[in-house]
């Protein structure tokens, strides 16, 4: 096996550590959430089938992304790139995060105007780029009362198009996102300053845009901190 | 009363009647100092701070007449935040304060600071095996102590060679050709590295650290039980 | 019915605590990290405390070691509940002898009935070692 495969190998095998250990969170609600009810009245029934619903797909997804994130790694010299509509993909985006955020008391907003801009990138990969970030920006910002406000931005930045999600986190500094992007699979809580899990969300976003050679980043928009993906816009949708 | 400017480690705190806390200090120049934090209890006071223990701070205190002195305030410098992000580093951590606080019962060595502070960089630095940070410690606490084995010559006054195998006796603290002898001569060359100047970063650069380190953990962990009084 | 401090990041996973918790007649506050437990210990005195370990910020065993450090709080039962699995730490002395851990339940494995019976059980220890 050469070098280059064999290194391949070990990051998938890291990022596959931390996707099941990212995993045992929703499944652990699932099983927590159907024994509650079963201990108590029937009265927090429709919460608690939110709850399950909610882990299970969250779980669900987490598997499909970094399956994704493999397929499009191993596609990379081939890798289609398409002229994509951004602002759609973050609708996209908002509507599959909005019973996650429900579910964690958390409000998800788009906050830029409509928009027709396009950005060359894989359609799927950026969608599941996104939802994985946001459902660790939410989950980390949950609080009981008031609930958390989590918006998608989109603006441009030096010829760029930047996408991301933003809530009232603290500012994350670029090079603690390098270190956690470097060393996810050494440590439980590689992204501490964010969360306590082991944010496997980040690190499978990271993975995917890395396959489309796009850079997560850290970012401030409207007041607010967050993670975004800069991208190249493309020119094509504007000549039709 | 004069006032002192220093840097230092926390190394505990403990309450103290109704509204202070005794906190103690591991400094540069002074060794370990002992000072009360008056009316400081949990988040009252600018003192409280936070639960940060894996840190350096600046100091200031008037000295006591007694064992104990003033704290007048304190300002953080640098806190290794990654040790805390890895509960196997945390806990290591805390062995060394622990260690480290029953060692320097009795004096108040200025080295210990830098040991302390060294290991605290070293685990905050996710590159450099545990394993190889513990036995360093433990190595550099030996120092301290006075109580190092010989790693410029064996048993017998002769270099070390590459070909022979050696085994370790305690009542010489030496290394003894032997046939059948566990260690060569790259395990002592590590435990020469460490107690020489040389941080656990630079040692992280050897070939084959990590084994060799791994081989040594129990002649080290049974010359620091036997030596270091805790 | 005891006062109860539950330390957990995961909100779903802490109001189901709390739930059952109260359920069983138990008064809690609940905290996702460790510097704001310390302030809510300070006001409510609690009886026990079930802390997970992977905090934000600061972990649980930071915690732990600023609890113990205050001396009302030194033998006040506390519960890990936690996704990490204590066959990590088996070996360490620090964390099962001077951190005072009174019992450890790894989430993957632990029920909700097992959480009822741990906090009963170290409830009716410390009443017995009190007396």
């Amino acid at each position: 096996m050469g070098l280059a495969n064999s290194s391949q190998m070990n990051e998938s095998l890291d990022l596959l550590r931390v996707v099941a250990e990212e995993i045992k969170r929703p499944l652990i609600e699932i099983a927590r959430s159907s024994e509650l009810v079963s201990l108590t009245d029937q009265s927090a029934l429709e919460t608690v089938i939110a709850t399950v619903e909610t882990s299970a797909n969250t779980a669900l997804d987490l598997i499909d992304s970094y399956l994704l994130g493999l397929q499009l790694a191993g596609q990379q010299q081939f890798l289609q790139l398409e002229p994509i509509s951004i602002g759609s993909v973050l609708y996209d985006t908002a509507h599959d995060l909005e019973k996650f955020a429900q579910v964690y008391n958390a409000k998800v907003q788009l906050s830029f105007k409509k928009t027709q801009r396009s950005v060359m990138a894989h359609g799927n990969g950026l969608h599941a780029a996104l939802v994985n970030m946001g459902r660790v920006i939410i989950e980390s910002q949950a609080e009981h009362n008031p609930p958390a406000v989590i918006n998608l931005g989109l603006h441009n930045y030096a010829g760029l198009i930047v996408a991301g999600i933003y809530s009232d986190m603290e500012p994350i500094a670029p090079a603690y996102l390098r270190a956690a992007c470097k060393l996810y699979s050494r440590t439980r809580q590689p992204f501490r300053q964010l969360s306590s899990s082991s944010a496997a969300g980040i690190f499978i976003a990271h993975n995917i845009l890395q396959a489309m050679s796009v850079r997560l980043r850290t970012a401030r928009y409207n007041k607010q901190a967050g993670l975004a993906i800069t991208l190249q816009p493309s020119y094509q949708m504007q000549l039709v | 009363m004069k006032q002192i400017n220093t840097k230092g480690i926390i190394l505990s705190r403990t309450n103290f009647g109704e509204a202070d806390r005794i906190i103690t200090i591991l400094t540069p120049d002074n060794g370990k100092v002992r000072l009360i934090a008056k009316g400081v209890r949990k988040i009252k006071s600018k003192l409280a701070g936070g639960i940060e223990l894996f840190a350096v701070s600046q100091i200031t205190y008037i000295k006591g007449r007694g064992e104990i002195g003033t704290l007048i305030s304190t300002r953080l410098i640098h806190y290794y935040g990654f040790i805390s992000s890895n509960l196997e580093r945390t806990m290591a951590g805390y062995d060394f304060i622990k260690q480290l606080n029953r060692a320097t019962e009795e004096m108040s060595e200025t080295g210990y600071f830098n040991v302390l502070e060294a290991s605290f960089a070293a685990l905050d630095n996710q590159n450099i095996s545990l394993n190889l940070i513990q036995n360093w410690f433990a190595i550099q606490l030996l120092r301290l102590s006075g109580q190092t084995p010989h790693t410029d010559k064996d048993s017998a006054g002769l270099n070390f060679s590459k070909d022979t195998n050696y085994t370790f006796s305690f009542d010489s603290m030496s290394f003894t050709p032997h046939a059948a002898g566990p260690f060569n001569i790259g395990h002592i060359k590590v435990l020469h590295l460490s107690l020489g100047n040389n941080s656990p970063r630079a040692l992280q650069r050897i070939t084959g650290i990590e084994d060799l380190s791994r081989d040594i953990t129990p002649l080290i962990q049974t010359m620091f039980r036997t030596y270091i009084r805790l | 019915m005891a006062r109860i401090l539950v330390i957990e990041p995961n909100i779903i996973l802490a109001e189901i605590y709390k739930k059952i918790l109260v359920k069983n007649k138990h008064k809690v506050w609940l905290t996702k990290d460790a510097q704001t437990a310390i302030n809510i210990a300070d006001k409510t005195n609690p009886e026990i405390v079930i802390l997970e370990l992977q905090l934000p910020q600061h972990n649980g065993l930071e915690f732990l070691y600023e609890f113990r450090s205050y001396n009302e709080w030194r033998n006040t039962p506390v519960i890990i509940q936690s996704l990490i699995s204590p066959n990590e730490f088996k070996d360490n002395y620090i964390l099962w002898h001077k951190l005072g851990i009174n019992s450890y339940l790894y989430k993957p494995k632990s029920t909700l009935l097992q959480l009822i019976d741990c906090v009963n059980s170290n409830l009716s220890s410390s009443v017995h070692s009190s007396l």
